[in-house]
């Protein structure tokens, strides 16, 4: 069991997905695959709550770090939010623009090749 | 397990950590563990200005899997150390 997330147990958490959603919670629990139970679930930016409790698979974490206990922060963020787009984070799945058209041509040259 | 030994000697060393969704996080390592996550303390964003979600945030998990680089100082990394474990790994490995 990985024991890196212990010192966070209990406390208000900030977690970042791989989707790139960001999450203010409570950890109230975690396994070696980073699982994660979390509850008082509240987006990052409006501080809206979005469920009271969460179970978040571990294939779907970026990471996970304790605010500080000033929390004053989060006020400036709340007035960044206006600008809503410039706070929204990239998914981490390393996607390729327009993937399937680089496909498409790969397999056009490929038959092309193979008709001569 | 050579690159968990290898992270174990970085401990207590400032590294600057670049995720898959483009943040950059420098801080100090404080452990590590056998699926390469990392735990940093005092951390600052390099492009906080872009991604201020961690300003407030000092002391981090981040799960290895959605590490892209850690950039590391060249005086922290002994070369001729690495290569020389890195040639036992192989040759334990062939055995």
């Amino acid at each position: 069991m990985s024991p890196l997330l212990k010192d966070f147990l209990n406390t208000r958490v900030v977690v970042i997905t791989t989707e790139g959603q960001c999450f203010v919670a409570t950890l109230e629990g975690f396994d070696k695959n980073t699982n994660l139970v979390l509850s008082d679930v509240r987006d990052r930016v409006s501080q809206q709550e979005i469920a009271s409790c969460y179970f978040l698979r571990g294939s779907q974490v970026v990471c996970c770090g304790p605010l500080d206990s000033g929390g004053k922060e989060s006020v400036d963020l709340h007035d960044l939010g206006n600008d809503r787009n410039s706070l929204e984070l990239r998914d981490t799945l390393n996607r390729v623009a327009d993937e399937h058209l680089i496909w498409g041509k790969v397999w056009q040259s490929k038959e092309a090749r193979t008709s001569i | 397990m050579l690159f968990f030994s290898f992270f174990k000697t970085l401990v207590d060393q400032e590294v600057t950590v670049e995720l898959k969704n483009d943040i950059e996080l420098k801080g100090t390592l404080k452990s590590v563990d056998q699926f390469l996550n990392l735990k940093l303390d005092n951390i600052s964003c390099s492009n906080e200005s872009r991604y201020p979600h961690l300003s407030s945030v000092r002391n981090i998990f981040i799960r290895g899997s959605t590490v892209r680089y850690v950039y590391l100082d060249k005086n922290m990394v002994d070369i001729n150390l690495l290569q020389d474990a890195a040639r036992r790994e192989a040759m334990s490995a062939k055995k």
